[in-house]
């Protein structure tokens, strides 16, 4: 296939990384399938100023005194706290760059981030990024837990670059565990996840490594909570100064210790690494005895699932009860596709009755899920039970999705022009829904009209509001504040929401507020008992009545309507959330007092309000500025079985913001040496790249090329081709949407091919191979781009990828290379169900003018019957359809782990035509013992064949028979030629 | 290699493979790897409590409480390793010290310590050391590497803490040892805590190796016995 300019900005950046990652490429066949890649589209245009303090170099694109006040409050008092407790003082100014929203902070190039991650700190230029969707107090812990990042980086690696040649880093929840241990803070979350793993004798293990692994699935990285655990016991058991002499002792891991000898647990505590976590459990058996004794929840309550593994459903992350009390919406993991889902749940008996969201969709992004009980529920049952709400992520922001509770189908789909919507809850009679969102750095309840799409901002206060939910008759909204450090349950008339009634205070987070359907109760989740359990308050009397005593925590209690004392309730139970259902009688506790609500004076901003801001600091952060090494530069060496040696490296700088890159990368094969300089821009939506390259490649012409005479004399060598590629190139690409996106490229390059010894050849008489391109080419292109394909972990599994193309050159004088050439790649793949799938792939090429392409297929997964590279055309397509289904998933054998192996069954069919003769293929064949020539105009294969991953790369072993077609109209006349043949390839499937 | 030097040296490497070979077979001894306490002169376990006093302290840099640093890191430390007594106690430092005189040692520190008195002097220096150092540096159009005259700065903070440990009934002094730490930083605006952090741990694990038997992992054979013997 010739190689084509018009390259996308992500082909490139794929090319690079491919490089930059160090796999060798053993195998001179195809090791991908090349894919178009989806976008990271820019859709804000940052302005970026700096703000320079004792200790940070504060980044930020909006200016909001407020905002900056409280950042350099909190900054500074986080690096004074960590000074002080790590014995440590870093040299340089931090840079910490600052987003006011989490979709503006998806949108930076320094790394890839994804839902759920709050803040980023790297360790090459020690800088940290977090964004501010946060209550002041969270912000504090996130500032403090990445700061701690930076500390760990400075200790073990010095100053900013020195961990780009590391060669080793300490165990993960060395690093994870000491900063959520530096806040001091435990969440109910992360407390929870911990009790439970103890309760339930599932405490992660060491690793040789002295790594923590988990040998059952936890709801996040052992490292975490696990590693706050164990700092509090390594200070707990061996004194104040312990941790400080773990790091130090950890400082001298990264680099020497590839071969060390001595225990470095015997070092630091003077045990050995088995005694260690033998003693670290039992701290913790001891430290939550007093929950022992405690319920489960299958003590008191039935399960209703989901229950994985009897079903692909893992995780129960909210649950909304069908107005009759049936069903239940639940949103769940599914483990088998690797992506979310709705189910209906019966409340009977906990079967699955539908999955309202199968398969993949590209009418939105992702359902928007918050794993924090805190912020509510994820879905809602309208009151007439036709539909059920939720938030997707779509575009920039997010849209409220209506969805038919019954077939699934999504009704319709409200833009939500706000960040972090949650807690969505229907009006019962007003076609209406309330939820909480952020909006210019403040939490508030909304409410959006579902007729007109009006969203108005109910509460518009400093008051952080976390859910919200509408009384059964519509008139009273209750919902969570966080007040201070608590959350408190709150009730304000619907049409009011400054009238705002705390009902529950003191040493508790009061979460997950519900009515009872009778609208005379409310109930909710409470951690006075230190784990959360189900609580309801009567709204006329104030009593006050406790249902569990539960070990770890039940969340989001539905009183069932129409059945008396029947609860459906969430519980947390050996690492899952899990719907139960029970009738429990509950005590007595504590009657409220109703009492109006008066927010709790916050510290953090009291203490931020007393800062200045010096205009002098200011600055405006313009233009490229330094630019940083951005990877330790990779080097690989290959020496192939004939004797050639292959070796490349790569280089990348970037500014600070990693919005201008710069990459050079060089490789040389044999004697032949290629190389590649660009500059990517990717400050704004448009994005735009300059390259310059040289390439010098070499390869085999077919061998019917060369005159049979000369087959004795030649050797390898001889019968190399060398083509040698030279020229600038400025490719743009603009991205429509996650999915879409057109490409631009202008490009001159200058080719030069020949036979690598052409007097040697000359001497013998050439053969007649006259395909070999010299000269000039200045070209422009442009393509449009699509790929909404699902992958998993084998290849492809649901969608389709295009990219239609058309280069035009543009001759300067007439010794350039003319051509115009289209080119179509597109492919659409059904899933079946069960990691089975049909894949069509169709592609096309023309390449017609002065100085056509000449394009090379064949072999491998594009025409089985015909060897790799053997078919050769100026104009031709192919088309292939599989079907392609699991056979094994993993086998464990002596080798190693084999799988998954897949199976195929396999259909390809191709056409060619070379520039001035018929688009033939020709074979001689006897016919009546006479030697006769026997065309086709196309031929392909059939047949079928199986996949095996091994050592990560896939192997395919495929029976193939040949097919030949005489007439392209009469595709009747398709006959099998000859007789199954076993193809052997290595690739990835298209 | 010549073929007759090529058998001598295979000759001379076999014969080092067989003799090695033939003490591995040997039955009389096995090699074994295992942790041994290490000798100390005086095993602070065998006391059954000590005190611990505020030091001397004959410099300290400005804002810097040396004593109650050293006071609170030695208790902390004292605490994981000592399985006695232990308690802290002030004592007034007299005008005049004799530290080699027992009298003295039993009038400062009188009859009603109980236990082992571990007690010092302390001091803490921090200087800042200038240099006319040589900055390397390449032409970005040229192929030399030419040095740049700098001044370079660095913080030398210099520890010394001599340890007493006086059986006060007596006055006799069991131990008597000083240690000196010096540790240079780049960072001329490290706070002291940091350095002296640094420093009073590796005064800490010296001392301590004199008061607690420290296992270390050490290779012994072990004597087999003949079974006809």
């Amino acid at each position: 296939m010739k190689k084509m300019f018009s390259q996308s900005v992500i082909f490139y950046l794929a090319l690079g990384l491919l490089m930059l990652s160090s796999i060798p490429s053993l195998f001179s066949q195809i090791a991908f399938t090349r894919f178009y890649g989806k976008n990271k589209v820019q859709y804000s245009h940052f302005r970026w100023n700096y703000l320079t303090t004792d200790h940070f170099k504060i980044y930020f694109y909006s200016r909001n005194d407020d905002t900056l006040k409280l950042l350099i409050s909190i900054t500074e008092s986080a690096y004074k706290k960590l000074s002080q407790l790590l014995k440590h003082e870093l040299k340089e100014k931090v840079p910490l760059i600052f987003y006011e929203t989490y979709t503006d902070f998806e949108q930076t190039n320094l790394f890839q981030v994804s839902e759920g991650v709050l803040g980023v700190a790297e360790p090459v230029l020690h800088r940290i990024a977090i964004h501010g969707d946060l209550p002041p107090d969270e912000l504090q812990t996130l500032i403090e837990h990445e700061l701690s990042h930076i500390f760990q980086f400075d200790f073990l690696w010095g100053k900013q670059e020195g961990s780009l040649y590391a060669l080793r880093e300490p165990p993960l929840w060395t690093m994870e565990g000491l900063s959520e241990f530096i806040t001091g803070k435990w969440s109910s979350w992360s407390k929870m996840i911990v009790r439970d793993a103890v309760l339930n004798d599932r405490v992660p293990e060491f690793s040789e490594s002295g790594e923590l692994v988990s040998r059952y699935p936890l709801p996040r990285e052992p490292a975490y909570d696990f590693g706050h655990a164990l700092y509090e016991f390594i200070q707990e058991k061996f004194g104040p100064n312990a941790i400080n002499e773990f790091w130090r002792a950890l400082k001298n891991f990264p680099r020497v210790s590839l071969f060390t000898r001595s225990d470095p647990w015997k070092r630091s505590f003077g045990i050995t690494l088995k005694e260690f976590s033998q003693a670290f459990r039992r701290y913790l058996r001891e430290k939550h005895r007093k929950f022992y004794l405690r319920e489960n929840p299958a003590d008191y309550s039935q399960p209703l699932g989901p229950e994985f593994p009897s079903n692909p459903y893992y995780f129960a992350f909210s649950a909304a009860l069908s107005p009759s009390g049936e069903l239940a919406a639940v949103l769940t993991y599914n483990a088998r596709n690797y992506d979310l889902n709705i189910v209906l749940v019966s409340i009977k008996d906990g079967r699955i009755v539908k999955n309202l969201t199968p398969g993949y969709t590209t009418r939105y992004q992702s359902i928007k899920f918050q794993i924090d009980p805190s912020y509510g529920q994820n879905l809602s049952w309208s009151k007439d039970g036709k539909t059920i709400a939720f938030f997707v992520r779509k575009g920039q922001k997010y849209a409220l999705a209506l969805m038919d509770a019954f077939s699934g189908k999504i009704l319709r789909q409200i833009k939500i022009p706000l960040d972090e919507p949650a807690s969505p809850s229907f009006h019962p009679t007003e076609e209406a829904l309330i939820f909480t969102a952020f909006k210019a750095g403040r939490r508030d309840i909304f409410r959006i009209d579902l007729k007109s799409g009006e969203l108005r901002n109910l509460t518009d206060d400093k008051v952080y509001e976390k859910s919200a939910e509408y009384s059964p008759d519509g008139k009273t909204i209750v919902y969570t504040i966080k007040d201070g450090e608590y959350d408190r349950i709150v009730i304000s008339p619907a049409l009011n929401l400054q009238e705002k009634t705390k009902l529950t205070s003191g040493l508790e987070n009061a979460i997950c507020p519900h009515f009872s359907p009778d609208g005379q109760r409310i109930f909710y989740s409470g951690d006075g008992l230190e784990a959360f359990n189900i609580y309801s308050i009567d709204l006329k009397t104030g009593e006050r009545r406790r249902y569990t005593d539960v070990q770890t925590g039940n969340f989001f209690p539905s009183p069932v309507p129409g059945k008396d004392r029947l609860l459906v309730f969430c519980s947390f139970n050996k690492g899952s959330f899990q719907l139960f259902k029970a009738e429990p009688e509950g005590v007595p506790e504590t009657p409220v007092t109703p009492e109006p609500f008066e927010p709790a004076t916050n510290s953090l901003l009291s203490q931020a309000e007393k800062i200045q801001l010096d205009p002098n600091k200011f600055s405006s952060y313009q233009g490229i500025g330094k630019l940083y090494l951005t990877y330790r530069p990779p080097i690989q060496a290959i020496l192939t079985s004939d004797g050639s040696f292959y070796g490349s490296s790569a280089m990348a700088f970037s500014d600070l913001l990693a919005d201008h890159n710069f990459i050079f990368t060089f490789s040389q094969f044999r004697e032949f040496r290629s190389y590649y300089f660009s500059y990517l821009n990717q400050k704004r939506r448009f994005q735009y790249m300059l390259t310059a390259f040289q390439y010098n490649l070499f390869y085999y012409p077919p061998l019917y090329y060369y005159d049979p005479m000369l087959y004795e004399y030649l050797t390898y060598r001889d019968a190399l081709a060398v083509r040698s590629l030279s020229g600038l190139s400025f490719d743009a690409y603009y991205p429509f949407s996650l999915y879409y996106r057109a490409e631009f490229s202008l490009s001159f390059s200058r080719y030069s091919e020949d036979f690598f010894n052409p007097a040697l050849l000359a001497f013998y008489g050439r053969g007649s191979y006259g395909y070999f391109t010299n000269g000039n080419y200045l070209s422009a292109s442009l393509a449009l781009v699509g790929e909404t394909t699902f992958f998993k972990e084998f290849g492809p599994l649901d969608g389709h990828t295009f990219r239609l193309a058309i280069t035009q050159s543009i001759p300067l004088t007439s010794s350039y290379i003319s051509n115009t050439t289209v080119t179509a790649d597109v492919r659409k793949y059904f899933y079946l169900g069960a990691d089975s799938l049909i894949a069509l792939r169709w592609e096309g090429f023309l390449s017609r003018g002065k100085t056509p392409f000449a394009f090379y297929w064949g072999g491998n997964n594009q025409v089985r019957s015909a060897n790799f590279y053997n078919i050769i055309g100026n104009e031709g397509w192919y088309f292939n359809a599989e079907l392609r289904f699991p056979l094994i998933n993993y086998a464990s054998t002596i080798i190693g782990t084999l799988g998954p192996v897949r199976g195929v069954v396999f259909f390809d069919l191709t056409r060619a035509r070379v520039k001035g003769y018929p688009a033939l293929f020709y074979e001689y064949i006897i016919d009546e013992n006479q030697l006769r020539l026997q065309s086709y105009e196309a031929i392909g294969s059939l047949g079928y064949g199986f996949q095996v991953f091994f050592l990560g790369l896939p192997l395919h072993f495929d029976l193939v028979k040949p097919l030949v077609l005489e007439k392209m109209s009469e595709l009747t006349g398709l006959k099998s030629k000859g007789n199954l043949r076993l193809r052997f390839w290595i690739g990835y499937d298209f | 290699m010549r073929p007759r030097f090529k058998l001598i040296f295979l000759f001379i490497v076999l014969s080092c493979s067989l003799s090695s070979l033939t003490s591995c077979l040997s039955e009389n001894a096995l090699k074994i790897k295992a942790d041994f306490p290490r000798y100390t002169n005086l095993k602070l376990d065998d006391f059954p409590a000590v005190v611990l006093t505020n030091f001397l302290v004959e410099q300290s840099p400005p804002g810097f409480d040396l004593n109650q640093e050293l006071i609170t890191y030695f208790l902390a430390e004292l605490k994981q390793k000592y399985r006695g007594q232990l308690t802290q106690k002030n004592i007034v430092w007299p005008e005049e010290k004799k530290w080699d005189d027992p009298q003295f040692w039993h009038n400062l520190l009188g009859n009603d310590s109980q236990g082992l008195v571990l007690t010092g002097t302390a001091s803490f220096k921090q200087e800042l050391r200038k240099t006319l150092g040589s900055k390397d540096y390449r032409e970005i159009d040229g192929p030399f590497r030419l040095g740049q005259p700098s001044l370079e700065e660095r913080t030398v903070s210099t520890l010394t803490v001599r340890f007493f440990l006086v059986r006060p009934e007596d006055g006799q002094v069991l131990l008597k040892k000083e240690y000196k730490e010096t540790r240079t930083a780049e960072n001329f605006r490290e706070p002291a805590g940091i350095a002296f952090f640094e420093l009073v741990q590796l005064v800490k694990t010296k001392f301590f190796n004199l008061l607690f038997a420290r296992e270390l992992p050490e290779e012994r054979y072990l004597l087999v016995r003949d079974s006809e013997q």
